[in-house]
């Protein structure tokens, strides 16, 4: 196995909490209050081999964490690894059909292999994601084909934790290495465009070297492929083609051409041609894919990594289980979701959770909604709690005090317990907190900045 | 507003030898707490007219006292109010009596923990909001800040749970009677830092009880009583975790409970006034901060007492004689009252080795909740004018 690392998700985190992490830095939430709701998004896209749920869209919660409208059409895209482009494209059509103004496409996937196999060295988790839409664009679309190819390749069935594969040699000789460059060649045909002026290229595919020879097939110079971070991310299933993307574009130039294709039962190719308004892309202060390369933090335990995955059993905790109610949660689904509180219109108190009777002035019902997923905060005090049942432990339970007003109780997440300090910068991040009720349970945690 | 003090008498007591007591049932705890209790007052459970009980989790209804007891058809309430609970019975009926409405009244508090075979107290999360919360854990959010506030450290800590042993070894009841020393405090298992498991007051079973009277009634039945001073409870609006002005190093509960207790009792410097305290040390970290809340000292200034032994058994203000709650434990219905035991019996000059010479006046402080959020009690007792 040749050497190199892959990305694992956090314990609290799966391709939902991942594809909501790409989201709010594509919607810019990262950056300062937003008490309004979004009022361009009219579509959202979740696209996922692993969504949380086979029945339940995860797209409606991703509505919610991004503080979408309740008016917007919400999509799961799935069952194939090439669910990112295929919503990529239903994206683009309901653009061009005038039924959407923009299109938040997510992408998102955090894949199972048996343990010690090929998969589970070369799977990566992660998620990326896209706003499409008609004004301003900063890439155009010039030319979308898919074709569609029967063949048990790889798979996953109904209950089985674990993506499966045929033998190799078939599936890259009559699988990859066949449909992806007939894709291509009919792409180039269907746009008039050459090989050659195609600058930029972004698939996805099991290996940078096969990925590079399916393009080479189809007359591209392999050296237009761009680092799909397969020696260090892995293969990140349907994430990979927007994730490949976004990183392109942080180096891209008005004028160049860009192919992306993706591979699974078929295949979808994509050429865009960047245009001047590139340049606005960077003086946003997205983090971009750069960002959360620098900040993967080393899992050097395996024995983590198969705990975190639940492929062992653990001695449970002598706790009470935690219980959830789903009454409570949709009743409170704005305060967990969206992480709203209040604002007290009499005395200008911030309030989370919300209270009807304001902490402060007494006031009844004065509370206006304030988000504060957005907000940065500081830590105020803290614990390492070895007690709290944790398949990581310590728990680090947080006091923060967020920047203008407000304070919160909550998790830390993403932390190194030897670093936690008061005083440290503190952002909110959306996660998994536990199984409870017979469903997963989510909320907004804090992590070092 | 008429003053509560004075009007209201402890006739008799009892208290379970607190611990993992495996071979008891809540029953059969209950039944030992209140007869030890009926037999030192000289009474028979057919006087008892009316009656409270306290219990977290362990029982509902009033018929949690009457079915073990055979109590025939007298009023029976249950109280709960967090690890006040047990106090709270008391106020309750002290009420009851101050009013004229009962003459004999029992009051017991209990708690079956170690028949749950969890670690620390049940109850689990039932919301993501605020999930991950444990008791200790709660405490550690006070602990780091007043740490970081005041620049002290650990070692302060382990000076009050050598403190609370040292007592707790010298009493036959406590769940631990054993000394202890800083360097094992300092080097126990880590729970919720900074608080390692002898910061922490063990899970325990128990129960005690309380029989009380009109104090003009008290002689009819025995020469050794002691009657209420004060009574405070003050219940918080729970904001600490929303605040952000919340200072988690002093809980206003602890200041506004004894406020309304000493202004009863009259007390105006508590310090020179109290003879002893018995005081909710659920965890190190609490007790530090409840020598500042009571006024015993000034904020900031608790390591400082310690370290010079003003509150050990000796000295200037004995706190927890007993071995409060890191010692003798915390059955959470029961130990309000435990606390009660102890200053009963200082207060009576029964309490043998831990005897202080010529107690008059002692403080109850009993606190349930988080940091953040408490319900907290005050009572305070004192040998009859």
């Amino acid at each position: 196995m040749a050497p190199g690392c892959r990305a694992v998700a956090n314990a609290d985190e799966d391709s939902l909490t991942l594809a909501a992490e790409a989201a709010l830095d594509a919607l810019l939430m990262r950056e300062g209050l937003d008490d309004h709701f979004l009022s361009a998004i009219d579509m959202l896209l979740f696209a996922s081999t692993t969504s949380p749920y086979l029945e339940k869209q995860a797209s409606t919660l991703l509505a919610l964490v991004c503080n979408l409208r309740r008016d917007v059409r919400t999509e799961d895209i799935s069952n194939s690894l090439r669910a990112g482009t295929l919503a990529i494209q239903t994206g683009l059509d309901a653009v061009a059909a005038g039924s959407a103004r923009q299109v938040l496409v997510t992408a998102a996937d955090a894949r199972g292999a048996p343990p010690r196999s090929a998969g589970e060295a070369s799977f990566g988790d992660g998620a990326g994601a896209l706003i499409l839409g008609k004004e301003n664009v900063i890439v155009e679309l010039l030319c979308a084909f898919s074709l569609t190819d029967e063949i048990t390749d790889s798979w996953r069935g109904s209950g089985d934790p674990f993506a499966r594969s045929w033998e190799e040699r078939f599936t890259q000789t009559k699988g990859f290495l066949a449909v992806v460059p007939e894709a291509i060649d009919a792409a180039l045909s269907k746009a008039k465009i050459s090989p050659a002026d195609i600058t930029r290229v972004v698939g996805n595919g099991p290996d940078q070297r096969t990925l590079a020879s399916a393009i080479k097939t189809s007359g591209i110079d392999p050296i237009k492929a761009e680092d799909h971070f397969l020696s260090h991310v892995g293969n990140t299933g349907t994430a990979m083609p927007l994730l490949v993307l976004a990183r392109a574009l942080e180096t891209v130039s008005p004028g160049d051409k860009i192919l992306v294709f993706s591979y699974g039962n078929g295949a979808d190719v994509l050429i865009f041609e960047v245009t001047p308004q590139i340049t606005r892309l960077r003086e946003v202060k997205r983090r971009g894919v750069s960002h959360y390369l620098a900040r993967s933090a080393p899992l050097n335990s395996y024995e983590k990594f198969i705990r975190f995955r639940g492929l062992i059993p653990a001695e449970p905790a002598r706790r009470d289980p935690p219980t959830a109610s789903a009454v409570q949660i949709w009743r409170d689904r704005d305060t967990i979701y969206r992480l709203c509180g209040v604002r007290c219109q009499s005395c200008g108190a911030h309030q989370f959770p919300p209270q009807r009777v304001c902490y402060k002035c007494r006031a009844l019902d004065q509370g206006e909604r304030i988000r504060f997923a957005n907000r940065k905060a500081k830590l105020f005090t803290y614990t390492l709690d070895y007690l709290n049942a944790d398949i990581d432990p310590p728990t680090v339970m947080s006091v923060i005090n967020f920047e203008g007003g407000g304070r919160m109780y909550c998790m830390m997440t993403d932390r190194d317990p030897e670093r936690v300090a008061i005083g440290m910068p503190l952002e909110m991040t959306f996660r998994k907190i536990y199984e409870a009720g017979g469903f997963r349970n989510y909320f907004w945690k804090c992590r070092p900045i | 507003m008429r003053s509560l003090a004075d009007r209201v008498a402890i006739i008799g007591m009892g208290c379970t030898k607190f611990g993992e007591n495996w071979d008891s049932s809540s029953d059969d705890m209950i039944v030992d707490a209140c007869m030890e209790a009926f037999a030192d007052a000289g009474v028979r459970p057919e006087q008892i007219e009316a009656a409270w009980v306290g219990t977290l989790t362990s029982g509902v209804s009033g018929q949690t006292l009457s079915r073990p007891l055979k109590l025939q058809y007298i009023p029976v309430t249950r109280v709960e109010n967090m690890c006040a609970t047990g106090q709270d019975a008391l106020r309750n009926a002290a009420f009851a009596v101050a009013a004229g409405a009962y003459d004999l009244v029992l009051v017991a508090g209990f708690e079956k923990l170690k028949d749950s075979g969890l670690t620390g107290l049940p109850g689990s999360a039932s919301s993501v909001i605020g999930a991950g919360n444990t008791a200790p854990g709660g405490f550690a959010l006070a602990a780091n800040r007043y740490f970081h506030e005041y620049g002290i450290g650990k070692e302060t800590l382990a000076k009050i749970a050598v403190k609370n042993h040292s007592n707790g070894a010298l009493n036959p009841k406590a769940h631990f009677q054993k000394e202890i020393t800083v360097e094992q405090a300092m080097r126990a298992p880590m729970i919720a830092y900074p608080l390692g498991l002898l910061d922490c007051c063990p899970t325990t079973d128990g129960a005690a009880a309380a029989i009380i009277t009109r104090r003009e009634l008290a002689e009819k039945y025995t020469d050794r009583f002691v009657t209420i001073k004060g009574l405070g409870l003050a219940v918080g609006p729970g904001s600490g975790r929303v605040d952000e002005n919340y200072s988690f190093t002093s809980f206003p509960e602890t200041q506004m409970a004894c406020r309304q207790a000493y202004e009863q009792a009259g007390i105006t410097e508590p310090r020179r006034q109290i003879s002893m305290a018995e005081v909710h040390d659920c965890f190190t970290i609490t007790e530090l901060i409840i020598y500042e809340d009571l006024g015993f000292c000034a904020p900031g200034t608790g390591a400082q007492e310690v370290d010079s032994g003003t509150f050990s058994l000796r000295g200037e203000l004995p706190v927890n004689t007993d071995g409060g709650l890191k010692s003798f434990g915390h059955p959470i219905g029961a130990s309000g009252l435990r606390m009660l035991y102890e200053c009963y019996h200082q207060l009576t000059c029964r309490a043998g080795r831990r005897q202080l010479p010529n107690p008059k006046l002692a403080l109850a402080h009993n606190l349930g909740g988080n940091p953040g959020s408490f319900t907290c009690s005050v009572v305070i007792l004192g040998t009859p004018e």
